[in-house]
């Protein structure tokens, strides 16, 4: 199966509605996907490169704090990986942040490592009631960055926005 | 080797020398305890889950609030447990940062179990780690004269303090609602920004 070919530049409009909803600080985990992002976010807004998710929810939380407003540019992998800090902190402290993940093990996929975590994330996210929003085209990423971040605002709260195969492509296998 | 500090000491000595406009994140558990113990003030944010991201969060309010002076309290094992946080910090090479790690060689939240941390040396993990300085303290002058020196500029962060601590024999505790206490520290903070 071939997936449908992602527009050329998918990141940059992705960038540009993260850098237009008001962002003020970006992290990131490392990821072929969210990086092509975070390329277009390196010099307008400030950025931390991280090597753990868990530690980007608590650098969050002091953005937030401090009166701003992060996002977290991550796999769906590491998302999981870092719900005790999204549970036990960013929740009941209630830490409104931005998580832009990159959705492995959806449709296309070739790794059958990334699928138990591909097809458990949304049933994850509605358990423990974070709102999340796939996005699949460009064209519909300033309203779709947009409102989750107003969103999370409101909420005081973690939103996420999913990065769909059908956004970027998918990694080829 | 010189007796202990008890932790309560090291939270009396870093709150006798903060100044109100000061921030103090403090690592769940035992440090929340000490330094709510020691002076509760609206610039004390008291973290509640999560262990491991005081550090964390203490990097995200240097960054977001690069005018004011932030003092991490944390504990051996939550920095075992989120040792990155020394890795983030020090690439950050954010200045108004100090890390002080009251190491009582156990996770004495969950009943003390040991940490191991007598084979670590956070002093040097945090100059590996490019922390502007880092040494160690174990008296409570000691550790007033570097927060002092550190929140009065004399000295710049990143900069790590080791203090091998006694665990204190009693725990006041703040009330267990982490959302109170963030909205007094973020009113306290951003009193003086606007909050549209």
């Amino acid at each position: 199966m071939k997936i449908a070919a992602a527009p050329v530049d998918w990141a940059q409009p992705v960038a540009e509605a993260i850098v237009d909803s008001g962002v003020s600080l970006a992290s990131i985990v490392p990821d072929s996907v969210t990086s092509k992002i975070f390329a277009h976010l390196e010099g307008r807004l400030p950025t931390v490169a991280i090597s753990r998710e868990e530690e980007g929810v608590g650098i969050l939380g002091g953005c937030y704090l401090a009166g701003g407003f992060g996002a977290l540019l991550m796999q769906n992998t590491g998302m999981v990986a870092s719900l005790n800090a999204i549970g036990g902190y960013a929740l009941p402290a209630g830490i409104a942040m931005l998580l832009v993940v990159n959705m492995r093990g959806d449709i296309g996929e070739f790794s059958p490592a990334q699928v138990p975590i591909g097809v458990s994330t949304e049933p994850t996210l509605r358990s423990l009631g974070i709102p999340y929003f796939s996005l699949e085209s460009a064209d519909k990423a300033q309203f779709i960055v947009s409102g989750a971040v107003k969103l999370a605002k409101a909420m005081h709260r973690p939103s996420v926005v999913l990065l769909r195969t059908q956004l970027h492509g998918g990694k080829a296998g | 080797m010189s007796e202990s500090m008890s932790h309560q000491e090291v939270a009396e000595a870093v709150v006798s020398i903060v100044r109100d406009h000061d921030i103090v994140v403090a690592a769940l558990g035992t440090n929340v305890f000490e330094l709510f113990a020691a002076q509760d003030r609206p610039l004390n944010y008291y973290t509640w889950g999560g262990m491991g991201l005081a550090a964390s969060i203490g990097l995200g309010l240097a960054l977001g609030r690069p005018d004011r002076r932030v003092v991490v309290l944390d504990g051996d094992g939550a920095l075992l447990m989120n040792p990155n946080a020394l890795f983030a910090i020090g690439r950050a090479q954010v200045t108004n940062i100090m890390h002080v790690v009251c190491d009582n060689h156990s996770y004495s939240t969950t009943g003390g179990q040991p940490t191991g941390s007598e084979s670590v040396s956070f002093v040097e993990l945090a100059r590996i780690f490019n922390y502007a300085w880092a040494r160690q303290a174990s008296a409570s002058e000691e550790v007033q004269s570097s927060v002092s020196d550190f929140l009065l500029e004399i000295e710049l962060g990143p900069g790590l303090l080791h203090v091998p601590v006694s665990v204190s024999p009693t725990h006041k505790k703040p009330v267990p609602d982490p959302l109170y206490h963030k909205y007094r520290f973020m009113a306290s903070l951003n009193a003086d920004t606007s909050d549209s």
